[in-house]
């Protein structure tokens, strides 16, 4: 009743100063919905898609926030967990674009993840995506209630069903899109596959009546729980097809003899094409029953492919149904190759799983954007090779990403280069070099290390050594790669100088190498596998559009372990991929340095190591990564490790400012002081301001115990944590005692510079630890943006962390989900200072609570934004699930909306503990700055001679014209215009002096061939635009004057996606048209609606 | 609802009636409804750069515009703007919230009742209310340039700038509402479209050989193509077809000696000559005549344009006009019929003429 009094005083009140205007009332309304329809586009993000404009902003951030513009029509759903089945090809989830929809969808991540969620399950068939063309049945997802990433979007048109949708499979079963085995034991972690396009890759696009569905391809088991998550968006126009694909080649498993090759992938000599690898993911995903460690599985070039089982290439499954079939030649089980390169040729290698749900003998290579593809021309192929003899129970597979160009197009070298090593396995003391990397003196190149791996398994119990990269001024000695054996990314490319060097798989090669520095400077470490199945010794850096690692003439790097021998039961592999330049790069000033690794502290509260940039230096730190590591190597604890940020530091073991690698020795010594071993410092904020958060592992890993102590972030398309003097950030336990067998690192890149660069308002806050409530439905932790913020939150990265800490009581291996919401309340609100990422950031002004929030969600239970199973056992990992959304389609939280993590179900136990990660920032919701941007591909088209036996279409390459339609230009057009755009044509029709080929006017009209007409049509790919009538038509028409223009194209709402239009040009003459030279001047005008 | 509720709330919705109703006796506060404008745009006669552009900026006004008010355009800087006229803008408004059925106002350098008084000063065109008065949420249209053309002609004063970028003209004013309208200028807006037409002329003649068999001195004889031994009727020799895109036409012209004996050269069967006679059963006669279909312009020269008489009078070395066209024409078709007499002392022989027709096009 209170209430209803205020709120009618209220609005008596209104009324009286609005001078006793009704509609003072409508005001109120209005201004109040208006704020939440503002949105926001960055131009810098338009400027960084343009590869000719040189990013001053120095960051690399993506920050189009595209997903603000409501017409963007963008949508995230994770779908499940959906309960295995028995049931042969049964579908977990279809995903389908229905006929007479209107729209096309282009997916732009798939995640599909299987876990086994009780112990009596060990099943591994194959968990598959292929393209359908029809779906019904199952449970279906209503379409109000997917995520949208932004609120005001319209709903999708999409179908979601799962639980045993019924589909019809396009092409066969070798038509996979995707491929994985369900996931065997309990605990295991090897089931997923996560791809996220390229911005620049064409994405998976399905037009009306077309879907993908996600099934089994043989009967499964009751207890694995799968989940499929999609990012999308949805278009009027279908993109252009581009000649992308994407395949999973089926997996092999056979006994395999040395040299068996499992996948090839060969461009026969003829095609006419070439083909483009972008990404190539391959080895075994793992192993069904015991087998070896024996069989290296090494990707290979080969120059002939032939024999085995040829998969058809019209099954081959295309991104876009629009393409043309490939034209490669596609072989599995037993395939004739012929290697190119002698053994050390390797492209990729891998030690095999040796027994069930080993996840470790599976390798992804996503060659980064910027960087050179592997080009495969006529007559080149890869292969998947068993070097060794294997076994039946290894699982193997390739699965490839590509797009086929004609011959003509094939992309110009680039002098990159990628090599994976063969493998060490050797009982040797401490500090034995085992691969160095060397660009000797006078090779007048210069080495760009754009790619760094390490893999270090174990085949038996090992001793937990650690392996590191560190610079180093001299190696000789060892056994030298042939030049001729470091794999080409590009043949077209002259061998390399670089002098790769390794002591043997039982290092028995000696390497004489001259370090830098000392043992602190580290590049890249890890502690190599102590046990079968661990993956803690695998690790990769790829420096993407950060300064590379260059290496000049007499600089180079090297691989040895420390701390501890190496053993037999290791199997030490390295990857490098560069390119060499005759010009050194200019010095960015950039840095990177891996701290650790340092024992585990019993003490309640430790510091491992500093990071402060100090008041008296002249720089700013922009940190562009920030890697944590903690494994341990005997059992341990179960205890918080976070990175806050700090105001001092001092005391603890100071690393000398010459021992931190520079990318380039041309940059100028770190200003950055680094401490380990129990620094001093002073925390900034409260001690919830964390930024990053892992719980430390508690007992050794193995197949089905993960590395719940690893995290890494890389901002590359968000703000980097920016250190001014006098700030810094610190990694430390609190507030439990930790475990002297812990082994923490801490890996940080960062560049410096003399000025801070601007904030951008992000931040990063780890929520948590949460212990787990018994309660169904219990609320952990929310973000909301406030209703009076006057701020759009532009959500980046969501994470759930779920860390089991002791043994379950039934039920367990529930739920635990990231769903939007619209009010929140209760709980402890939880301070968020100190979690900018940049100080001078305004303080944020969300929301944040933990522990038992009150929260209203949108949608149905259905509306997960991201979601996984509660480990039922201490150390399994698939509670810990961390997605970054596609950057530049960010999820939208405007004020009143949030993101809450919450369980779906009742709980045995306490025992779980809860972190709910975000990586967030906030841009007022002011009006987006307007953009329309607008171009013509070129300014001249040409009939040539036209004739009144023929008709003639104008094209902008031949001179002569064309006597079939072609495309003479484009006109593309990309706005954030709430009210679309319209372009208009205006112009006389063909002309010599006062003669005139008759335009055809306001009809759409065939050729008639000998009859006078010019006209245009007009046909729009991409976007929301569409063509206006009558160019719209397979007809022709142009009712354009040199006075009056004709609207050609228009589009309702701007969706900042750029719509191309495709102009064709028609002419016909009579016999009596005289003759003369004419032309017509076509002006292209494009007006924005704002 | 409790009574008790329900008498509070009554007396609240009084107490605001009462309020309401003696408002010029309780404090006064004018409310200012300033807003951003809506659906802004403006068309550009061309969006290349340094290019004079006309310019139709429209907007929909969510508070109105009230008499004495102004608005302002603003250009930014690279548009250059030119020599000011009054007669180059026109304004006009809508009478519902869509930007349709716009309704030109009057326009003058200085507002004055309902004239609009526009005016620009640098890069800011702006209009003065008078006495008018803009309902709120209507569409204003402003026109600039030369295709301002309510009351007297405009011209195209404003040149796009230099650089290719987007710039975006500012509206506001003292009406209270604003916004901005973003356009992309490009580096060049026009596409140029070139096509050739070459010269042509068809022509053509439906076959090379005609017979009139045995002329006799009894009765007149008809050339056939098909039959050697000709025809007693008069009939289609064959026929001469002409095509050209010649503005100016063609001409066509006949030449070659009447029918010469091929034993004695100079044996002849005397031709008309230039005025058309007809048939003569007995005499020496060689003529034609022709009818045409088709074409423009096209006619038969009076020598062989009769209906029932025949004429020739082309030699070896001399054409004779046999045809022509005025204009361009897709399809002439002339059907000649070929007539012979001879006299009853006309030598026996084999006669032959060649008659070569040639056609000339007029470009």
């Amino acid at each position: 009743m209170l209430i209803k009094k205020i709120s009618i005083s209220f609005l008596i009140v209104s009324l009286f100063f609005s001078g006793f205007n009704p509609m003072a009332f409508v005001e109120l309304f209005r201004f109040s919905s208006s704020e939440k329809t503002s949105g926001v586009v960055d131009r810098i993000y338009l400027a960084q898609k343009n590869k000719n404009v040189v990013d001053s902003f120095f960051s690399k951030r993506e920050t189009a926030y595209a997903a603000v513009n409501a017409a963007e029509k963008e949508y995230t759903l994770d779908i499940g967990p959906v309960n295995g089945s028995t049931t042969a090809n049964y579908v977990y989830a279809s995903f389908f674009n229905p006929s007479g929809s209107g729209r096309t969808a282009s997916i732009k991540r798939i995640a599909i993840r299987s876990n086994t969620a009780s112990s009596t399950a060990s099943n591994y068939v194959n968990l598959t995506v292929r393209r359908i063309t029809a779906a019904s049945n199952g449970t279906q997802i209503t379409a109000a209630n997917f995520p949208k990433k932004n609120a005001s979007s319209s709903d999708s048109i999409m179908e979601v069903r799962y639980g045993g949708a019924s589909t019809t499979l396009s092409g066969t079963v070798d038509s996979r899109i995707l491929g994985q085995p369900l996931s065997g034991a309990v605990g295991s972690y090897f089931s997923q596959r996560d791809i996220a396009f390229d911005t620049g890759d064409e994405k998976i696009v399905l037009q009306p009546g077309e879907g993908i569905a996600v099934y089994q391809e043989a009967a499964g088991s009751l207890a694995t729980k799968t989940r499929v998550l999609i990012e999308w968006d949805e278009t009027t126009n279908p993109p252009t097809a581009e000649n992308g694909f994407l395949f999973a080649f089926p997996r092999v498993e056979v006994a395999a003899t040395a040299n068996y090759v499992y996948n090839s992938f060969f461009n026969p000599a003829a095609s006419g094409k070439t083909a483009v690898i972008k990404r190539i993911w391959f080895g075994s995903e793992t192993c069904d029953a015991a087998a070896v460690y024996t069989n290296n599985l090494v990707l290979k070039r080969t120059s002939a492919a032939s024999a085995g089982t040829a998969i058809t290439a019209a099954n081959i499954p295309k991104k876009h149904t629009g393409s043309s079939n490939s034209v490669m030649d596609f072989r599995r089980t037993g395939v004739t190759v012929t290697q190119v390169g002698g053994t050390d040729a390797k492209l990729g290698h891998v030690t095999p799983c040796g027994t069930t749900n080993q996840p470790h003998g599976w390798q992804q290579i996503d060659f980064n954007e910027n960087d050179e593809k592997l080009v495969l021309q006529q007559g080149e192929g890869i292969a998947l090779v068993s070097e060794a003899a294997g076994d039946i129970d290894q699982l193997v597979r390739m699965i490839i990403e590509w797009e086929e160009v004609s011959v003509a197009s094939t992309p110009s070298s680039q002098g990159e280069y990628i090599w994976a090593s063969g493998k060490v396995a050797s009982a040797t003391v401490a500090n034995v070099t085992q691969y160095s990397f060397f660009n000797p003196v006078g090779s007048g190149k210069n080495a760009v290390i754009k790619r760094l791996a390490i893999r270090a398994n174990a085949t038996t119990t090992a001793t937990y050594a650690s392996y590191q990269f560190r610079r180093l001024s001299a190696a000789s000695g060892g056994t030298l790669i042939t030049a001729s054996n470091l794999p080409k990314k590009h043949t077209g490319t002259a061998n390399s100088i670089m002098e790769a060097r390794w002591c043997l798989q039982a290092c028995s090669s000696v390497i004489s190498a001259t370090y830098v520095g000392t043992a602190s400077g580290r590049l890249m470490s890890v502690t190599a596998a102590g046990a079968v199945g661990q993956t803690i010794g695998q690790r990769e850096i790829v420096f993407g559009a950060n300064e590379k690692l260059i290496l000049k003439p007499g600089e180079g790097i090297g691989l040895y372990n420390d701390v501890l021998t190496a053993g037999v039961a290791e199997a030490v592999k390295i990857l490098v991929e560069w390119d060499e330049e005759a010009s050194a790069p200019t010095a960015l000033s950039e840095y990177l340095i891996d701290i650790g690794p340092i024992n585990g502290s019993t003490a309640v509260t430790y510091n491992y190591a500093s990071f402060f940039n100090p008041a008296t230096s002249t720089i700013t730190a922009v940190i562009k990564r920030v890697s944590i590591r903690v494994d341990t190597i005997a059992a341990a604890v179960y205890v918080p490790i976070q990175l806050r940020r700090i105001t001092a530091a001092s005391a603890g073991t100071h690393i000398v400012y010459n021992d931190i690698p520079k990318k380039n020795t041309g940059s100028a010594t770190s200003s950055i002081v680094i401490r380990t071993t129990a620094p001093t410092v002073t925390y900034a904020g409260a001690t919830t301001s964390r930024m990053l958060e892992v719980q430390t592992p508690g007992a050794v890993g193995s197949a089905i115990s993960g590395n719940s102590g690893h995290k890494e972030i890389l901002f590359n398309n968000s703000e980097p944590i920016v250190l001014q003097p006098g700030e810094g950030v610190v990694l430390y336990q609190n507030p439990t005692a930790g475990n002297a067998n812990l082994r923490v690192r801490l890996m940080v890149e960062w560049g410096e510079q003399a000025s801070a660069p601007s904030s951008q308002g992000e931040h990063m806050m780890t929520i948590g630890p949460i212990n787990q409530s018994l309660t169904a439905n219990y609320v952990y932790a929310t973000l909301f943006n406030p209703l009076t913020s006057a701020r759009n939150y532009i959500v980046r990265k969501i994470g759930i962390q779920a860390n089991r800490s002791a043994a379950a009581t039934n039920p367990a291996y529930t739920p635990v989900t990231v769903r939007r919401i619209t009010a929140a309340s209760a709980g402890t609100l939880v301070a968020t200072t100190s979690v900018l990422k940049h100080t001078g950031t305004a303080a944020s002004t969300a929301e944040v609570r933990q522990a038992g929030v009150t929260a209203s969600f949108a949608g149905v239970t259905d509306s997960r934004v991201l979601g996984a199973t509660v480990s039922g056992v201490v150390n399994q990992v698939f509670g810990i699930y961390e997605s970054t959304v596609t950057s530049g389609d960010e999820l939208i939280l405007q004020p009143g909306e949030g993101l809450a993590l919450y369980q779906e179900q009742a709980n045995g136990d306490a025992n779980v503990r809860y972190h709910f990660a975000i990586e967030w920032d906030e841009e007022s919701t002011a009006a987006a700055p307007q953009t329309i941007t607008f171009s013509i591909s070129t300014s001249t088209v040409f009939f040539g001679q036209a004739s009144p036996v023929s008709v003639r279409y104008a094209s902008s390459t031949n001179t002569l014209g064309s006597d079939t339609e072609v495309e003479a230009h484009t006109l593309s057009l990309i706005t954030n215009a709430p009210n679309g755009y319209t372009i208009t044509a205006m112009g006389a029709t063909l002309s010599s002096g006062t003669t005139t080929i008759a335009a055809i006017g306001g009809t759409s009209t065939t050729s008639l061939v000998g009859t006078e007409q010019y006209g245009i049509r007009l046909v729009a790919s991409g976007g929301s635009g569409s063509v206006s009538v009558p160019y719209a038509s397979s007809g022709f028409a142009y009712d354009g004057t040199a006075t009056t223009s004709t609207q050609v194209a228009s589009a309702s709402s701007g969706d900042n996606a750029t719509t191309t239009y495709s102009i064709r040009y028609i002419a016909n003459i009579a016999p009596t048209t005289p003759a003369a030279s004419y032309t017509a001047n076509m002006v292209y005008v494009a007006t924005a609606n704002f | 609802m409790s009574k008790n509720n329900f008498l509070t709330l009554l007396s609240l919705l009084g107490l605001a009636i009462s309020l309401a109703s003696n408002a010029s006796s309780v404090l006064f506060i004018e409310k200012v409804f300033a807003a951003s404008l809506t659906t802004l745009s403006d068309i550009h006669s061309s969006v290349k750069v340094s290019t004079l552009s006309d310019h139709t900026i429209q907007f929909i006004t969510p508070t109105g515009v009230a008499a004495g008010q102004n608005i302002t355009v603003t250009f930014p800087a690279g548009y250059t703007m030119g020599t000011f006229s009054a007669n180059n803008v026109d304004f006009a408004t809508s009478t519902t919230g869509a930007c349709t059925g716009l309704v030109d106002g009057a326009v003058a350098g200085v507002a004055s009742g309902g004239t609009w008084g526009v005016a620009q000063a640098g890069q800011v065109i702006t209009i003065t209310s008078g006495t008018g008065v803009i309902p709120a949420n209507r569409c204003i249209q402003i026109q600039y340039g030369g295709n301002a053309t309510f009351g007297a002609a405009g011209t195209t004063t404003i040149t796009n700038p230099a650089s290719a970028n987007t710039y975006a003209i500012t509206i506001g004013g003292t009406f209270g509402d604003n916004g901005t309208i973003t356009s992309n200028i490009i580096t060049n807006d026009t596409v140029s479209v070139s096509a050739t037409v070459q010269q042509s002329i068809t022509f053509t003649i439906s076959t090379t050989t005609i017979y009139f068999g045995n002329l006799g001195s009894g009765a007149i004889k008809f050339a056939s193509s098909t039959n050697t031994s000709g025809d007693t009727l008069e009939t289609i020799a064959h026929s001469l077809a002409i095509a050209t895109n010649a503005p100016s036409g063609y001409n066509v012209s006949i030449r070659g000696q009447t029918l010469t004996s091929q034993q004695n050269a100079s044996n002849t069967v005397s031709f008309i000559g230039g005025t058309a006679a007809s048939s003569t059963p007995g005499s020496e006669q060689f003529g034609i005549r022709a009818t045409v279909s088709g074409g423009t312009g096209a006619t038969v020269d009076p020598t062989f344009g009769f209906a029932t008489s025949y004429g020739y009078d082309g030699t070896a070395t001399t054409s004779a006009a046999f045809a022509v066209g005025t204009g361009a024409t897709d399809a002439s078709t002339y059907s000649l019929r070929y007539m012979a007499n001879i006299g009853g002392t006309t030598e026996a022989g084999t006669y032959v003429a060649n008659l070569v027709y040639v056609a000339t096009a007029n470009y």
